[in-house]
């Protein structure tokens, strides 16, 4: 295995750790290669005398993993934590108008849901609505006809209009539903888009 | 029957009986002369009159006890 080789293959395999450190290792092993080769080994031998990538790179992450996480000194705790107070006016409001926005997104999505559901509902409630005067009219019509003819055929017409209007709005009610659904899974979907890019870009 | 022709079929009902019903309920109101004064007055109780004409105004709806209405439609001055 050639020197670039052995340094790309090793670059690939620590690509987990942070470019400096990665870099610092890459410029250690290269200068270890270098020194062999001036010491008058072939290049492929300088690198096969180290090692191959995958050895060295899992010993490397392996290394890094045993050591242990450096305490915290306790003077930086303290002034963590009083830096934390006195900055308490600032970030305490800045938390504040985060929540409020936060707050504010929800109630503007959950009104939008409203605002697409509105109309729907209005045509559903009419629907329902017309259904029971409809009834209502028809059957009461018959009992006023006994009473007064002019009054009963009146509400009777009425009670028949309330009938065909209930047959039209429900299937209005049932056609738009149908559309909504389609507009509030449209909408749902550029939402979830909307957080998975912000998602993206953070990670 | 596929559910578009059903569709249409009740879309058709629905338009005839709107065409059927104001028929029916001109007729009525030409029985009387058309002067919607002389329709039998509302009562208290009689909740299954849902159509009433008083002091020149025209209203359909459900009225309960105490003039409470459950559905009311229109209300013409």
């Amino acid at each position: 295995m050639k020197k670039d080789e052995f340094l790309s293959s090793l670059e690939r395999l620590l690509r987990s750790l942070k470019r400096e450190e990665r870099n610092r290792f890459l410029s250690y092993y290269a200068e270890m290669i270098e020194d062999y080769m001036e010491d008058g080994c072939e290049e492929e031998d300088a690198v096969q005398r180290i090692g191959s990538p995958g050895e060295i790179a899992q010993e490397i992450l392996s290394d890094r993993e045993t050591q242990p996480a450096r305490p915290t000194p306790t003077w930086m705790k303290i002034g963590v934590i009083v830096l934390l107070i006195l900055g308490s006016p600032l970030w305490g409001s800045l938390v504040l108008v985060a929540i409020c926005c936060a707050l504010a997104v929800v109630i503007m999505v959950m009104s939008a849901y409203v605002i697409i559901w509105c109309i729907p509902f209005i045509f559903g409630v009419f629907s329902v609505s017309s259904l029971v005067l409809a009834v209502v009219s028809t059957v009461g019509s018959v009992i006023i006809m006994f009473r007064d003819t002019a009054t009963g055929t009146v509400q009777m017409g009425v009670g028949i209009l309330l009938a065909g209007i209930f047959l039209v709005t429900a299937l209005l009610t049932l056609e738009l539903g149908k559309r909504f659904v389609g507009v509030t899974k449209k909408f749902s979907r550029w939402l979830a888009g909307l957080y998975q890019k912000r998602r993206g870009v953070r990670a | 029957m596929n559910i578009k022709s059903l569709k249409s079929k009740i879309l058709l009902a629905g338009i005839i009986f709107m065409l059927v019903g104001t028929t029916v309920g001109l007729i009525g109101l030409g029985m009387t002369g058309f002067e919607p004064d002389r329709l039998m007055k509302w009562k208290e109780g009689r909740w299954y009159q849902t159509v009433n004409y008083t002091n020149g105004n025209f209203w359909i709806g459900i009225r309960l006890k105490d003039g409470r209405y459950i559905t009311s439609f229109t209300t013409f001055d």
